[in-house]
């Protein structure tokens, strides 16, 4: 079986289109989904596109200016990780570009079987993907089932203190020599299982003398932003959901790069989850107003707003969904653990910035996140001749 | 005389609090048990606490969204979280809710006794 199932592929012609809509029929026969293009605009709008496997180019005479085109579109697919071939009658001026010749349509079988070929190394990566996606997906879930037995544990060891201690400090009454070693017996098996919990770095207490700190380096979070919702276009769009941005280059702030990812990823995953098609979410990264003073001093604050056209957060609910196992009424029957806007607020707080939810009920919901660019670190960095990337 | 001081004591588990129960009323403590938080906030209301000892993880009404109804019905009202929840998150979300104390378990009641009698004092 010649099979490309799930395969994205555009199928680009320059004048001989029924040709071309020959093609696409036996591949979308094989499984895979066919965008059809002239040579114009429409294939550099389809070459945007992250989620596409491969072009075919159909140029059945290519002189040196289709040729020429062909390098500009296998060097644009390849940054997107696609494959570019050609369907040509002259196959001998194609190779001499080292370009990929595919057997006319006319062999079909002969077609998909070489189009699979090419495609297998890039099939087993995105399987080899799936895969690490999966066994990602089921470490958080024994991370959790960890923490939860830790919990357990503790709250069973609480309870074993607390009546050892009750024993030991003779409130029930006198003990004898031999109840007091018994007594101390327990209470030192308890504190070896708290140490022994202690070592499990999920369950580990932090001490008040250690709050949790960012890794603070100096980032710019249009591009920051920029790479998280690219990572997300493809499932955007299989959802039915057009995502547009609007990102200010010069917003630079001090944090920390993973953690400021996750901000963006819960915020944007919570839109894609909870905004039915057609819908439209919004990312905006800008500058907002002064935090304080002006000139020089001023600390300025970056702005991340992700709007979507889901069903809104009711006025009730503003504060609530920030909290941790919080599931919005209007979105309880949707997949979620009510986790990830609580992560978010955490990470926002870290930064010493602010979180609140806007936006009309039946209209979208707007997530504003305030972030301090903290510009007199960043000044003091400077003057010591700090690298850019260095920890603070 | 003097009234003995209410400790509201708020926890799912049955043998969660009972010791640190024992304990209290054998220091003068008058104390009032609730199964989760929904109840202590009825109690609350019903018999004003002088402090309360709150667990987190509960049906119903977990401890962070307790303790943020419980400061509005007395901003002033000292809360100590006691929780088996040792994650550093969990003690950000405390102080979001307007904890005053946070102990994780399992603690030695002498410590927790401490504590509140700190807070009772303030």
């Amino acid at each position: 079986m010649h099979t490309l199932l799930d395969c994205q592929i555009v199928v680009a012609s320059a004048a001989d289109l029924a040709r071309a809509h020959g093609l696409s029929m036996l591949l979308e026969q094989a499984g895979a989904r066919v965008r059809e293009c002239s040579l114009s605009q429409d294939l550099w709008t389809a070459l945007s596109d992250h989620a596409i496997d491969a072009v075919l180019l159909c140029l059945p005479e290519p002189d040196a200016a289709a040729l020429v085109l062909f390098e500009q579109v296998r060097s644009q697919a390849r940054q997107r990780g696609a494959l570019t071939c050609l369907l040509t009658g002259d196959a001998r001026a194609a190779a001499t570009r080292g370009a990929i010749v595919l057997p006319p349509p006319s062999q079909g079988e002969a077609l998909l079987s070489s189009l699979r070929d090419l495609l297998a190394p890039a099939r087993r990566l995105h399987d080899a993907e799936e895969q690490q996606r999966a066994l990602r997906h089921e470490l958080e879930r024994l991370r959790e089932e960890r923490a939860e037995v830790a919990h357990e544990s503790r709250s069973m060891l609480s309870a074993i203190m607390g009546f050892a201690s009750n024993l030991r400090d003779e409130l029930p009454g006198p003990l004898t020599w031999d109840q007091r070693q018994h007594v101390a017996g327990i209470l030192e098996a308890v504190e070896r299982a708290t140490r022994l919990l202690e070592r499990s770095p999920s369950s580990a207490p932090v001490r008040p003398s250690q709050p949790p700190r960012a890794q603070r380096v100096l980032i710019p979070l249009a591009g920051l932003t920029r790479e998280v919702v690219s990572l997300f276009d493809a499932v955007a769009r299989r959802k039915g959901l057009t995502t547009q941005c609007e990102l200010d280059e010069t917003v630079h702030l001090w944090g920390d790069v993973a953690k400021l990812k996750q901000v963006v990823t819960n915020l944007l995953v919570n839109a894609l989850r909870y905004t039915p098609a057609p819908g439209r979410i919004h990312v905006r990264v800008a500058w907002s107003s002064p935090l304080e003073g002006d000139g020089p001093e001023a600390r300025r604050q970056a702005l991340l707003e992700i709007a979507d056209t889901g069903p809104g957060v009711p006025r009730d609910e503003r504060e609530l969904i920030f909290e941790r196992g919080y599931r919005a009424r209007a979105t309880r029957d949707i997949k979620g653990e009510g986790i990830g806007l609580s992560v978010v607020k955490e990470i926002v707080a870290l930064h010493g910035g602010t979180i609140e939810v806007g936006g009309e009920v039946g209209e979208g919901a707007v997530f504003r996140v305030d972030l301090p660019q903290d510009r007199r670190q960043r000044a003091l960095d400077a003057l010591a001749g700090e690298h850019t990337g260095e920890r603070e | 005389m003097t009234q003995p001081l209410h400790v509201l004591l708020v926890d799912d588990q049955p043998k969660g609090l009972e010791s640190l129960d024992f304990r209290l009323k054998h220091a003068g403590y008058r104390t009032t048990f609730a199964h989760n938080g929904e109840l202590g906030l009825q109690v609350a209301r019903a018999d004003p606490p002088d402090l309360v000892i709150l667990d987190v993880s509960m049906p119903e009404l977990n401890g962070y969204q307790a303790c943020r109804e419980l400061k509005k019905l007395r901003p002033d009202l000292p809360v100590i979280m006691f929780t088996g929840k040792s994650d550093p998150a969990d003690r950000f979300w405390a102080s979001e809710c307007g904890a005053d104390a946070f102990i994780v378990k399992p603690a030695d009641p002498a410590v927790v006794m401490q504590t509140l009698t700190k807070l009772l004092e303030r």
